[in-house]
């Protein structure tokens, strides 16, 4: 992405300058040499001022870099970029497939919350067989092993815990 | 203490133990052997497995998996250029040169021995270093836990790679992450947000689980969707005894020496584990040989370096972990709640009050290398062929299964969704070339480093000159302070290099 250098340093100052102002909150009735507010306050600032240099670098480094591209437009692409520079805007499961990074964190996040309603092995059944199709798009899938895959490994998983390690999982709507 | 040795060795020849020492070194290569997995991974996968078995075998199988973890890496890295873990990057540099001029088995042979050798001086070091570090630490007062904090910290500057200020920004973010929960001393809410599920703070194993294994998830994700190792990639080898002879092992001994030196200094530094010792090792190799021009063609040298250097760090990662209670690496970080589960927390008193226990782990670390000599010897073939593994159904069971430990750590859903999210900042980490190893000292060694700094300046009044006062103290200040200079001094060594 363009500018996440300098988005970030940007982040990391404001995520610091909030350290900052939130300690003058802390207190406590104890009365120590230093108090709760100490790590905060101490933090807040050495990462204001950490952000702000990364800032001037990154900042520093997106000039150069600028200047780079206007003397060789035909440089070779940064890693990671790849799927961007290759000819014309990518499609369907192409596009997918360049994206497999992030389109897999919805479903990491769709996972964990979904553990208490539904319970483990309901959405650990759904999750492997998601994942396993977003995994295989620019393959050829086998339906049917992926099903049996997504059936059967959650179940080993649950009972394997469950009944020889005595580990609670929840159990959500099965319960 | 030989008693108590042989008393550990007795308290691991059981069959349920000796099983559960091989099959973590099983498992250990293979995570270590497939490249995207780590040692830290498979400690998270079996996790919620020794929560339920004694603290003998819980222990005795991590140890399996730090051995098998280390050593398992260097099959990819020596057959396929690929270093299975960040443990046996060097490996790569003459173990491959080594395969291309058709002496793969002796690389191999070579790799898996000298692992052995590794492994078994650090024990050696850990056995003795360890009981007398303890009897010193158990007089620390907080002035000095405080002072080791505050050297340890300043490694985040050392372990920052490129750019020194996203490496301490990445460090003073992991302080700033462990801050969450109350405050020591005082029992202060910070940053909980009125949320009960914080007030205990985030899980260190959701934490590190999430930065360490979602976060590969992620990144592996992405490296999948090319063709992968196919099974035709895998040349075949042949290998007769272990591959070499006595005089090319004679030949190696000093460099053995020094690699191992090299792995279990590094070993005891906190944050830092196999993943530097063996690059650092092969550069001393190197830099000290009498054919330095050799190195990278394909010479016994550099995998003897490399995976000597692994195997060591091992057990000195286990020795600030034993006597301070400072993890030497994340693996090791995540022991530490392997051990909490069994009520037993890693310090200088636990030589006194579970020393049955620390010799056990001596005598399980021995088994576990020896297991590992012979299980990898003997089923390399087998390794070999996990490599061709389905990386779509491999990464998310492995989410399931951090998952599984995430929530057994503390039987909260809330940790798997935590884990998650570290597991996302994590990989935003990475892309954006933030380096993680600094994340995991500040996360560990902010608490501690604030909780003794507190508790020692209510206990000299406020009077800040008697932290200069302790020998003990002032020698960790210095080597602070040395820390910092050689880093920026190497640091500007590098750019000037770099301009050059």
């Amino acid at each position: 992405m363009k500018h996440s250098g300098i988005i970030a340093a940007g982040l990391i100052c404001l995520f610091g300058a909030y350290l900052l102002a939130s300690s003058f909150s802390l207190f406590s009735e104890a009365g120590a040499a230093l108090g709760p507010a100490f790590m905060p306050r101490m933090l807040g600032i050495i990462l204001l001022v950490l952000g702000a240099a990364n800032l001037v670098e990154e900042i520093g480094q997106e000039r150069s870099r600028r200047r780079g591209e206007a003397v060789a437009a035909d440089q070779p692409a940064a890693e990671g970029d790849i799927a961007e520079t290759s000819a014309g805007p990518l499609k369907g499961r192409e596009w997918i497939a360049a994206h497999v990074d992030v389109l897999s964190i919805p479903l990491l996040l769709a996972y964990a919350y979904s553990m208490k309603p539904v319970g483990f092995l309901l959405s650990s059944m759904v999750y492997l067989f998601l994942h396993m199709l977003l995994l295989t798009v620019n393959k050829k899938r086998n339906y049917l092993l992926l099903a049996v895959l997504a059936i059967i490994v959650p179940c080993i998983i649950y009972f394997c815990f469950v009944k020889l390690f005595y580990l609670m999982l929840p159990v959500g709507i099965l319960g | 203490m030989f008693e108590m040795i042989g008393a550990g060795f007795a308290s691991v020849f059981g069959l349920q133990t000796l099983l559960l020492i091989a099959a973590g070194v099983v498992l250990g290569i293979v995570f270590g052997s497939i490249p995207g997995l780590n040692t830290a991974m498979a400690v998270a996968l079996c996790l919620p497995i020794t929560y339920t078995l004694s603290a003998v075998d819980g222990i005795a199988m991590i140890m399996g998996l730090f051995i098998g973890g280390a050593s398992g890496g260097l099959i990819s890295a020596i057959l396929l250029n690929i270093p299975g873990t960040a443990a046996s990057i060097a490996t790569t540099f003459d173990g491959y040169p080594m395969m291309r001029k058709g002496q793969a088995g002796k690389a191999l042979g070579i790799g898996i021995v000298f692992s052995f050798i590794g492994g078994f001086l650090s024990m050696l070091a850990l056995i003795f270093v360890a009981p007398v570090l303890s009897d010193l630490a158990i007089k620390f007062t907080p002035i000095e836990y405080f002072a080791v904090a505050f050297f340890s910290l300043t490694l985040m500057a050392t372990l920052s790679g490129k750019s020194m200020v996203k490496g301490l920004i990445s460090g003073f973010m992991g302080m700033a992450i462990a801050m969450v929960g109350m405050s020591p001393i005082d029992l202060t809410e910070r940053y909980t947000f009125g949320r009960i599920e914080l007030m205990s703070g985030f899980s260190m194993i959701a934490v590190l689980t999430g930065a360490f294994a979602i976060s590969e998830v992620l990144k592996s994700a992405k490296e999948s969707m090319g063709s992968g190792i196919q099974k035709e990639q895998i040349s075949g080898f042949t290998i007769k005894g272990f591959g070499f002879s006595l005089k090319e092992f004679v030949s190696q001994i000093g460099n053995c020496i020094k690699s191992a030196v090299v792995g279990i200094l590094i070993g005891i530094l906190p944050g830092i584990g196999a993943g530097t010792a063996n690059i650092v090792a092969y550069t001393t190799v190197k830099n000290t040989s009498k054919y330095p021009e050799k190195f990278g063609t394909g010479i016994i040298d550099g995998v003897v370096a490399s995976e000597t250097a692994n195997n060591a760090s091992v057990g000195g990662a286990l020795i600030p972990l034993l006597t301070l209670g400072i993890p030497g690496d994340v693996a090791s970080a995540l022991l530490i709640g392997g051990l909490m589960i069994h009520g037993i927390n890693p310090g200088p008193m636990l030589f006194v009050t579970n020393a049955p226990l620390v010799y056990t782990i001596f005598a399980a670390l021995f088994v576990a290398n020896i297991c590992m000599l012979v299980l990898e010897y003997f089923g390399m073939r087998l390794f070999v062929k996990v490599l061709a593994v389905k990386k779509y159904a491999l990464l998310p069971i492995i989410v399931i299964l951090c998952s599984v430990g995430a929530f057994g750590s503390g039987n909260r859903v809330f940790d798997c969704i935590c884990l998650m999210f570290f597991g996302i900042y994590g990989y935003f980490m990475w892309c954006l070339r933030y380096p993680l190893g600094p994340m995991i000292i500040g996360f560990i060694l902010g608490p501690m480093a604030e909780t003794n700094l507190r508790r020692a300046i209510m206990a000299v009044d406020g009077n800040v000159w008697a932290f200069f006062q302790r020998p003990i103290a002032v020698f960790f200040f210095l080597a602070a302070i040395l820390s910092v200079v050689v880093t920026i001094l190497q640091n500007r060594r590098g750019k000037d290099r770099e301009k050059g």
